[in-house]
């Protein structure tokens, strides 16, 4: 899990006030095979991560699962973010979404909060030492080569391999279309609370329908159940 | 009174007119000696006692199957605030953001 790893967990306890939240209770299967066997499953459990001012509105969102590597980049950007937007105000984060929104739309890739490190060589106060490079220089790392990020773990068999493939291709994919999506929805509503994001955040975003009491699955499991009508009676 | 109506008070009069001899055995049909027939005692009377031996004898009542219980687990390393509210007035403290973490489920559970 993300929050067992060392240094995600020290990055999170020195740069931010953490609090997790239940967005519903998650759905679970578990399939007793009738000999003692029973495998038990979470079904469509989705996650986001929000960063927000102190007085608790949205800044940016990751959605969905990340890489540790790619997850702590994003991380660090959070906090680049809030120092960025806290001297500036809710028209800085609107320029920001507005821009990082224009860039994965058209496939560039997206601009990055660098830190001026001349804020540190010199004795002399920096104004601010946060920068919102545009179109960032090719050493930068593209949202996609991001998801590789950091140490790859040692994999035991070929089911974790492919797991942690699996893993890179939704890092990818939420860094990217994903992310997208985010920053046209946080560009429009401006700086709010959570709960104003979180069901369409869920719904358009994470294809999980909050509202909805079988999470869209609903098809799936009772379209071509072929005992429907039965159980109905 | 019409016909209709004295035919559905024959019944009732077949009845009462025989009443005196239901369930009520007179001296002429009483056994020649021997002890009286026991007054039959009402159904609670009988069945409570019965139901009291069957209380007391029988074990405790088979368990329901449980309902699926998700263990417990520690929520990873990170020092987590018991809410956002909690969390925001601790970032008004310290000048730090806030970090929020939504998912289905418990982080604290073990299937979430």
């Amino acid at each position: 899990m993300l929050f067992s790893n060392e240094g995600i967990a020290r990055h999170i306890n020195q740069y931010f006030e953490a609090a997790w939240e239940m967005v519903r209770p998650v759905p679970v299967v578990r399939i007793d095979f009738g000999n003692g066997n029973i495998v038990t499953r979470t079904l469509h459990g989705n996650i986001a991560t929000y960063v927000c001012t102190r007085d608790g509105r949205v800044l940016d969102a990751l959605p969905g699962v990340y890489t540790p590597g790619a997850y702590l980049d994003c991380l660090d950007q959070f906090r680049l973010l809030a120092e960025y937007i806290k001297g500036r105000g809710p028209a800085a984060l609107a320029d920001y979404h507005q821009a990082q929104a224009t860039a994965l739309r058209k496939n560039e890739t997206p601009g990055r909060l660098v830190l001026d490190m001349r804020a540190f060589a010199s004795k002399a106060k920096i104004e601010d030492p946060i920068k919102f490079v545009l179109n960032p220089a090719a050493g930068a790392k593209q949202p996609g080569a991001r998801a590789a990020n950091g140490s790859q773990p040692r994999f035991e068999n070929v089911q974790d391999l492919a797991s942690w493939d699996a893993l890179i291709e939704d890092t990818r994919r939420n860094e990217t279309v994903h992310r997208g999506q985010i920053h046209e929805l946080l560009g429009r509503c401006g700086l709010v609370t959570p709960d104003k994001v979180v069901k369409p955040l869920y719904k358009d975003i994470l294809q999980a329908d909050l509202d909805d009491p079988y999470l869209g699955l609903g098809k799936t499991l009772f379209g071509s159940y072929p005992f429907k009508a039965e159980d109905s009676r | 009174m019409n016909r209709r109506c004295r035919a559905s008070l024959w019944p009732a009069a077949v009845l009462i007119t025989l009443a005196p001899f239901m369930g009520r055995t007179g001296a002429a049909d009483r056994a020649p000696s021997g002890p009286a027939e026991p007054v039959l005692q009402p159904k609670r009377q009988i069945e409570s006692p019965v139901k009291q031996v069957i209380h007391d004898r029988s074990g405790p009542a088979a368990a329901a199957p449980a309902d699926f219980v998700n263990p417990k687990v520690e929520p990873g390393k990170v020092r987590w605030h018991a809410s956002f509210a909690a969390a925001c007035t601790a970032a008004q403290q310290s000048g730090k953001p806030v970090l929020l973490f939504h998912l289905m489920g418990k982080l604290d559970d073990q299937f979430c």
